[in-house]
């Protein structure tokens, strides 16, 4: 027999558990399921920050270290924060020859901190055991180490199996992220446009690295794009190799990076790797109407990959309050949840959910050589302003070069030929993507 | 069969996550393939970012 509640959520990542929470504090019964017996504990990589102070999808994040809470006044909740952090200022990209484009004013950062930060990284098991502190005071139900294996809908609610256990809904929350195990068996997926596996392998490095402190770095190479990025924690970096062709060798590309690349092994001589975290996300396209059978998809679920702490939060705040307000009216159907969907349209699918994701789409380097990034990347001598948000990145990057392109075409004729070969190739590129990953249909 | 090798498995999940099956499942937090549904079509061997499963014969 399985116990009723009003509300059965799967998946305790940020979106989740903040739509456990609101939906308790509103007098809900409410069970929360995850896989992992120790729900916060991180085995599979995060971005590991959250931007601060500026808008994304119309949101925003600030953050009380006195409180120790980090709020979303455009949205009116908070969630708490006791943990460690270290500031974030902006990207910098770099070319496979030392180039740089910079994103935010590094010699301010270096003198103003905070006033000029972008972001914070920071400690997720921290966030999430706040979290999940606060849904023990309301009274959410959590179970750990359940595994959903079925979702079906039985009479007038949803009936959520897992493990041997039932767990029955008059709603339920999908919060299980971009692979989504819901939207896939809620057949979401089959009307998604699939765009890739991409795969995210991290090793995370000791010791001092020659960046500029609080710094998001990318780094173009003959051989691979990586990541480095700083960890909460002094001396701790976060250094990633990323593609969506599952037969590249990551870890050889990472040692050729840390040992053998020309311009980028010197880094290294001072740290050494001490861990590694990785992930695999399958990226489908958003979801416009995320709600079949009386089960709402919240965060990455109805998204195409990380959706950012903060869209996260946000997703499962408004969840929460309109599962409440549809119980509270006894009105347990799709009518009940208008505010969700209202707010899913406005501020996320309205104004990104068609976006044209290009993921994958070929390696700048089967097209350029490195002398023609550096080319590239050193023609852009005043920096972007400092963002977080990749919206406004790839926008900025985007427009720049469009401008630059008469320029490109008279001195270097021969790299405005390659990048109009690549953008000629693109929708082939993308579709070679797609037929490298596994769609999960 | 399948098997994980859970010196190299970091638990990130990609395998659990896109098994077409939902052959394989975290149990007290270790990977674990599940025989009798696993159809051997080997994605979890292709997408792990640590090259962890593996096949053996039965």
């Amino acid at each position: 027999m399985a116990k009723q509640y009003d509300v059965v959520i799967v998946g305790a990542g940020p979106a989740g558990v903040m739509a456990a929470r609101t939906a308790a504090e509103n007098g809900l019964s409410v069970a929360l399921l995850e896989r992992k017996t120790d729900i916060p504990k991180m085995y599979r990589l995060d971005g590991g920050a959250i931007g601060l102070n500026e808008y994304l999808f119309d949101q925003m994040v600030t953050f009380n270290p006195k409180a120790q809470r980090l709020c979303l006044p455009s949205s009116g909740f908070s969630v708490p924060y006791a943990g460690p952090y270290a500031n974030i200022y902006g990207f910098q990209l770099h070319s496979p020859g030392g180039k740089r484009l910079l994103f935010g004013d590094w010699e301010a950062a270096g003198k103003r901190g905070d006033e000029v930060r972008v972001g914070i990284t920071l400690d997720k098991e921290i966030l999430l055991r706040g979290m999940l502190e606060e849904c023990g005071k309301v009274g959410v139900e959590v179970f750990p180490g359940i595994n959903v294996t079925g979702i079906e809908k039985t009479g007038g609610s949803v009936r959520v199996s897992g493990n041997g256990s039932f767990f029955e809904g008059s709603f339920a929350i999908a919060a299980d992220g971009v692979n989504s195990r819901i939207a896939r068996l809620l057949r979401f997926n089959r009307e998604r446009k699939f765009k890739g596996t991409q795969i995210y392998v991290t090793w995370i490095m000791a010791g001092e690295l020659p960046v500029d402190p609080g710094s998001f770095n990318f780094i173009l190479t003959e051989k691979g794009i990586f990541s480095i990025y700083p960890d909460y924690k002094k001396g701790i970096y976060h250094l990633a190799a990323f593609n969506t062709d599952t037969q590249v060798d990551f870890h050889a590309r990472l040692q050729y990076f840390t040992t053998q690349d020309k311009t980028y092994s010197p880094w290294f001589t001072n740290a050494k790797k001490v861990g590694m975290i990785n992930c695999v996300a399958n990226l489908l396209t958003p979801i416009k109407d995320p709600f079949r059978d009386n089960v709402l998809l919240i965060g990455d679920a109805a998204w195409i990959m990380e959706f950012s702490n903060m869209a996260a939060l946000c997703t499962g705040w408004k969840a929460g309050n309109a599962v409440a307000l549809a119980v509270t009216e006894n009105n347990l159907t799709r009518e009940g949840l208008a505010s969700y969907f209202e707010y899913w349209e406005k501020y996320f699918y309205g104004p990104h959910g068609e976006t044209d994701f290009g993921i994958g789409g070929g390696e700048l380097y089967d097209y350029l050589s490195g002398e023609d990034m550096d080319y590239l990347v050193g023609l852009v001598k005043e920096p972007f302003p400092a963002s977080m948000n990749f919206f406004t990145f790839f926008d900025a990057i985007g427009n720049t070069y469009a401008e630059l392109f008469p320029r490109i075409e008279q001195e270097r004729p021969e790299i405005m030929e390659k990048l109009l070969r690549m953008r000629e190739n693109m929708e082939e590129e993308f579709k070679k993507t797609a037929c490298l990953g596994f769609p999960n249909r | 069969m399948v098997r994980i090798d859970s010196e190299k498995c970091t638990r990130c999940g990609g395998c659990i996550d896109l098994c077409p099956v939902i052959a394989i499942s975290m149990i007290n937090d270790v990977v674990t393939v599940d025989d009798e549904r696993c159809t051997g079509c080997g994605i979890c061997v292709k997408v792990c970012p640590m090259r962890a499963p593996h096949e053996v014969q039965p």
